[in-house]
């Protein structure tokens, strides 16, 4: 009798931990499926949508001229455009000058790769571009014009003060400095743009005429 | 944890890999491809939208807090015109005196499909006449060279100048004259060259 109830007892146990071990099984194909599938499209989301953004927003070797702190996107306003420029322009909001007849150069750091702050002074040396027009532009992170109540946001080919040898520096400052100071105060991020114009001779089509007079850009104080 | 860790990547799913590299390559295209799509307001509907259409329109001084676009610059003053061939032809006329001064044409794209830029040796001096395309053979032109295409909505519009002829992938857009900053000294005789610039209706409707 006794010997009876200890069997079904243990056969009810037995089968309660079969139903256990079954359940578990399944629980854990569950896990699994749901594992494999959050991971297909956590990795389709990020590849995806991130390699895009880096495409748009950084550009790569295929659609952007870098040299040092200045990158400038090589079809620019063009009817040729690559779909990752035309998106870049569309994210910014922006118009650009056709890089048929001009380079626009933007730098978001100094030469050594620091973000260019407003909190800090900056010393922007080049020299003059042989018979080009071109132009230096300091605008917030957003490409907004810094209000001063100078009014001043950018030097030309024209109104920048150049030196004898054909060299030039602008300073970038809150506070007033002699000679080309171009206002900085209270903008954060800031984003420098150099502009080069064609005359006609179509010579800039490659970009890389411009690059050995792109200016350098040195951290003074901070 | 390290040992799970390399079984679980040693018993990967290779086909679901695989799927997920492809999904994600498709994404990545449509994302680049809509994101112009997705933009609230572009830079061409942003400008375009403010002015009338069929006449050059100077902007007032690029200056902190009346900028019309992110990344336009004060090194310049503009002289803009919202052209629509829907009603007939456009005629548009410019001089680009010095280097520096630029006068582009962009389709609502915002693609530069026509470029002219001032020269050192000579004042350029530019004239278009803006038609829609069918009206180009009515007209008797005879082009030296001609890109044809045509626009979504089937139209076809073409730019004639002294020389040659384009097409244009819209029947609207807009004309951007750009004149260098050269100091205060040179202000009044840059409004002035900006000024001169025309863009009207030239059949009779000019505005």
């Amino acid at each position: 009798m006794l010997r009876s109830g200890v069997l079904r007892s243990r056969s009810a146990s037995n089968l309660m931990g079969f139903t256990l071990h079954r359940l578990k099984k399944r629980v854990g194909a569950i896990v699994a499926y749901t594992a494999d599938w959050a991971l297909f499209i956590g990795v389709v989301l990020i590849l995806g949508l991130g390699s895009s953004w880096y495409m748009i927003e950084r550009g790569s070797p295929l659609t952007t001229l870098t040299a040092g702190p200045w990158v400038s996107w090589v079809s620019a306003a063009r009817v040729d455009a690559d779909p990752y420029t035309r998106a870049h322009e569309a994210r910014l909001g922006i118009l650009p000058l056709s890089t048929e007849i001009a380079q626009t150069f933007i730098a978001r750091t100094d030469s050594e790769g620091r973000a260019l702050h407003s909190s800090c002074d900056y010393a922007v040396e080049g020299h003059e571009l042989p018979a080009q027009w071109w132009s230096l532009t300091v605008f917030d992170s957003q490409g907004r014009l810094i209000p001063n109540t100078l009014g001043r946001s950018a030097y030309t080919s024209d109104t920048m003060a150049i030196r004898g040898d054909g060299t030039f520096i602008a300073t970038l400052s809150r506070d007033a400095h002699p000679g080309n100071w171009l206002p900085i105060g209270g903008a954060g991020r800031l984003a420098l743009a150099f502009t080069v114009l064609d005359h006609g001779s179509r010579s800039l089509t490659q970009g890389e005429e411009v690059v050995p007079f792109l200016p350098t850009i040195t951290r003074k104080d901070c | 944890m390290l040992k799970r860790l390399w079984a679980r990547v040693i018993n990967i799913n290779v086909p679901l890999v695989a799927a997920a590299l492809f999904a994600s390559a498709i994404l990545h295209i449509l994302a680049t491809l809509a994101t112009p799509l997705f933009t609230p307001t572009s830079a061409y509907e942003r400008l375009a939208r403010a002015l009338p259409a069929n006449t050059m329109h100077l902007l007032p001084e690029v200056a902190p807090g009346a900028q019309p676009l992110p990344f336009l610059s004060s090194d310049a003053r503009y002289a803009i015109c919202h052209f629509d061939t829907s009603d007939g032809a456009v005629s548009l006329s410019a001089v680009l005196p010095e280097p520096g001064w630029m006068l582009a044409l962009y389709s609502p794209q915002g693609e530069a499909f026509f470029t002219s830029v001032g020269t050192p040796v000579r004042r350029t001096e530019v004239s278009l006449m803006i038609v829609p395309g069918e009206d180009i053979w009515r007209m008797g032109a005879r082009p030296t060279g001609l890109v044809t295409g045509l626009t979504a909505r089937g139209t076809l519009t073409t730019a004639v100048t002294r020389d040659s002829m384009l097409t244009i992938p819209a029947n609207e857009g807009i004309a951007v004259l750009r004149a260098p900053d050269q100091g205060e000294a040179y202000r009044n005789r840059t409004l002035a060259e900006l000024g001169r610039a025309a863009c009207r209706q030239s059949n009779g409707r000019a505005s």
